[in-house]
């Protein structure tokens, strides 16, 4: 087990590290996490158009299309937003100018997009199926700019005029070319495969990828990455959700969009949601559980010290108190059931959601909002509540044999420390 | 003294934070200035900072924390696993102090 550790520890952390590092990947992230507040908000008036009590919804019923609007312009604009945000963080890793990206970017993945008949934007194409669109473009869009500049293809202005404006003129020749490009490469894709730019992308890249992202193995891979990851101390959350998210949040608006457009069996399971709301219980590895039994069936001090400790945070689902104070990470007999509960719990969830036991997730909240509470308002079915207490449960019962194991091994410590002081 | 605390989102050290506080206040120390923020944003805010203490769990950003301290003239330490997960506000205080006075 140590040498496993160690091994962990030297060659799968730094490559781990490093990729959750790349520019590009890093630069994807931001930018989609930049869209957060418009998701959460949205959230709230999705919530609030489709209420889950019974009783409400004839109430707001009349309302609905009022609501709807919000959402259209939260959900509805996500991807068109996040052409911006991306290609602000990418030019920003360059040290380029980012606004001008950002900018350029937006007018590019405005380009791609097809319009309807008489010439409308498609809330479809700026909101969830153009994320993968987005991003491209985004990406696209910077590593144009940076050529021109490193090859010094750009007006520059004498000195002495106002640096606005200079900014203005430096990005005319890229910007000229980069919707030059997209528009020829548009052109010439629907005119001969009567196919737009978006429609590629999603048919040759985001169909299968998003595919692969909604497998059951993928999603334990992601867990079990994510597990092994914290069991060396490293942030592995971080480090998954940020090759991940774009999948697992273009799920999660996929979702919203079939809610407000009034499906009743919405698409996707592997939501952000999935994985922070009905998996990491408490933190990841699903820990409230371990700090209710930290608290009330330890004999060793330290541990219950541990458990006084994590049992407030880990209400709002934060248990550094845990990972590093009891210890788990590093910790060969704690690693075996922090990696079990949360695949475990997993499963349960995803055989809940796919046989349409409980509703799927479609709300975005918080990942600090408390278990059941989480749990109705992101899928407002009063099912989720007890999904959650019987994945606490599982986690609980997962834990508690090795959590004695420990415990044992600690109070023994302890009784040793003390016998030599006296 | 500005002591900044980065983590993944900002959350876990926003605890240690609070103990830093009290322990600040306990010792007497004036003009303590404790923050915490997501590893993200430490290019943002590097410049208001004296001293840069990081998390383990985003250890793997020591390289890239090390090299941006140094470019700014600043200092930073890896909180120790168990004093973190302890939320000993004590002991990292020390931390900061310790790395400020080796500077």
């Amino acid at each position: 087990m140590d040498t496993f550790i160690n091994f962990l520890d030297r060659y799968f952390m730094p490559v781990a590290g490093r990729l959750a590092e790349q520019r590009h990947l890093k630069s994807i992230r931001d930018g989609i996490v930049a869209t957060m507040p418009l998701l959460l908000i949205g959230s709230f008036f999705l919530i609030i158009a489709f209420p889950p009590v019974p009783a409400l919804e004839a109430l707001i019923k009349p309302y609905v299309n009022d609501l709807l609007k919000i959402v259209n312009a939260t959900f509805g604009i996500i991807a068109m937003v996040a052409s911006f945000t991306i290609a602000y963080s990418l030019a920003g890793t360059y040290k380029l100018d980012s606004l001008a990206a950002g900018i350029l970017s937006l007018s590019a993945f405005m380009v791609a997009i097809p319009l309807s008949q008489d010439g409308n934007i498609l809330l479809k194409w700026t909101g969830s199926q153009g994320l993968f669109v987005a991003i491209l473009i985004a990406v696209f869009t910077v590593e144009m700019q940076r050529k021109f500049v490193e090859k010094n293809l750009i007006i520059r202005m004498p000195e002495g005029v106002p640096p606005s404006v200079a900014r203005s003129f430096a990005a005319l020749v890229p910007g000229f070319v980069i919707l030059s490009v997209v528009w020829v490469i548009n052109f010439i894709l629907v005119k001969s495969v009567n196919l737009s730019i978006p429609e590629v992308i999603n048919k040759v890249i985001a169909l299968p990828l998003m595919h692969l992202g909604s497998t059951l193995p993928a999603i334990i891979l992601a867990i079990l990455v994510a597990q092994l990851l914290w069991s060396v101390g490293i942030h592995g959350q971080a480090i998954v959700e940020g090759i991940m998210a774009p999948i697992w949040i273009s799920f999660a608006e996929q979702n919203a969009a079939a809610k407000a457009a009034g499906e009743i069996v919405l698409p996707h399971i592997a939501t952000l949601q999935f994985f922070q709301i009905f998996v990491q219980i408490g933190g990841t590895g699903t820990t409230l559980a371990l700090a209710l039994l930290l608290l009330f069936t330890t004999r060793s001090k330290q541990l219950k010290a541990v458990g006084r400790a994590a049992i407030g945070p880990g209400l709002f689902n934060i248990n550094e108190p845990i990972t590093f104070g009891m210890p788990i990470v590093m910790n060969p007999i704690m690693i075996v059931p922090f990696m079990i509960a949360p695949i475990l719990v997993a499963l349960i969830t995803y055989f809940a959601m796919a046989l349409n036991i409980v509703g799927r997730p479609y709300a975005l909240i918080p990942w600090t909002t408390p278990v059941l509470i989480s749990g109705f308002l992101t899928t407002g079915d009063w099912k989720a509540i007890v999904l959650q207490i019987i994945n606490f449960a599982v986690a609980g019962a997962v834990y508690y044999s090795f959590l004695k194991l420990w415990d044992n091994k600690k109070y023994e410590e302890e009784q040793q420390a003390m016998l030599e002081k006296e | 003294m500005k002591i900044l605390l980065i983590c993944g989102a900002g959350m876990s050290t926003s605890l240690l934070v609070e103990k830093m506080k009290k322990e600040g206040e306990k010792r007497g120390i004036k003009d303590l200035y404790i923050n915490a923020e997501a590893a993200d944003n430490l290019e943002k805010v590097i410049d208001d900072y004296d001293v840069i203490l990081l998390g383990p769990q985003i250890r793997y950003k020591e390289k890239y924390v090390a090299e941006l301290t140094k470019e700014k003239n600043k200092v930073y330490r890896v909180i120790p696993p168990h004093v973190y997960g302890m939320i000993d506000g004590a002991k990292t205080l020390d931390l900061a102090l310790e790395a400020l006075k080796n500077k």
